[in-house]
């Protein structure tokens, strides 16, 4: 899967740690924007534009804030069916975090 | 003629800049309808364009807002009265969504034929008249302004 990392500049930090863990997966492939299958994004808003822009991308959003982040994320998971991820950054209620997902994915053959 | 044209799909968006381009037309082309405020603010547009149904954005939601972030929502009718109330003269709303799928859309069958006229501007609903491109079905944004353009020249001054 070719992903691309969007986060912006207040997490350029969290960017760098995940094109590491990214890249200790081999289904990966760390590309740009406008060859990317997926699309990391940190803010439901910014995942908004992706989405209209590209009808074939998906988004995966992390949840880096309060609740509003997953009412938004929610929300546009509903809109656009099949092509939004929602995943943690932190483990919450037992739900997979962002790192588990990005080490456990397996591209299916 | 200066064009505003807001459409969130980028196959019509970039269709319509094409076609109106090539017939002599300057396009400002909008795919997030909260930009165009700003746009509008201190600029002439002699027409503007819209699409009718588009994501809804975050603007100034909080989290009851934001739980309708994305959802499809008729946008193209308040744009409508907004920019014609703001002085632009011929302004249309032309949809690809088939009336059966949406009712935004069937509430178009209302509106269709109708030239309505908002402070002196002319401003027309329609179905959207498409054609065919490498791209698929885009709309046919030219001849959109060109029943707009028409209808206006038929008004009774």
């Amino acid at each position: 899967m070719r992903i691309c990392i969007a986060l912006g500049s207040p997490w350029k930090a969290v960017e760098r740690a995940l094109e590491a863990i990214i890249g200790l997966n081999p289904s990966f492939q760390i590309v740009g924007q406008e060859e990317a299958d997926v699309i990391i994004v940190g803010d439901a808003r910014q995942a908004l534009g992706f989405l209209k822009d590209d009808e074939d991308v998906k988004v995966l959003a992390i949840l880096l804030g309060g609740n509003e982040e997953r009412v938004g994320a929610e929300s546009l998971s509903r809109a656009f069916p099949d092509r939004v991820i929602i995943r943690p950054a932190l483990e919450r209620d037992g739900e997979e975090n962002i790192v588990q997902y990005l080490i456990n994915y397996k591209e299916e053959v | 003629m200066r064009i505003l044209l807001v459409d969130d799909s980028r196959k019509h968006r970039d269709a319509g800049v094409a076609d109106l381009s090539a017939l002599g037309h300057e396009v400002v082309a909008l795919r997030d309808y909260s930009e165009v405020a700003k746009v509008v603010r201190g600029e002439r547009f002699d027409v503007a364009l819209l699409d009718l149904l588009m994501p809804a954005e975050a603007m100034t939601l909080g989290s009851a807002g934001l739980a309708h972030l994305g959802e499809s929502f008729a946008v193209g009718y308040p744009l409508a009265v907004y920019l014609a109330a703001r002085g632009v003269p011929f302004v249309a709303v032309a949809t690809d969504t088939n009336h059966h799928n949406h009712p935004a859309s069937a509430m178009m069958d209302w509106l269709v034929g109708d030239v309505v006229t908002i402070n002196g501007g002319t401003v027309m609903f329609m179905h959207s008249p498409m054609k065919s491109t490498s791209d698929g079905q885009v709309k046919d944004w030219a001849e959109v302004l060109r029943r707009l353009t028409s209808a206006g020249e038929k008004k009774p001054s």
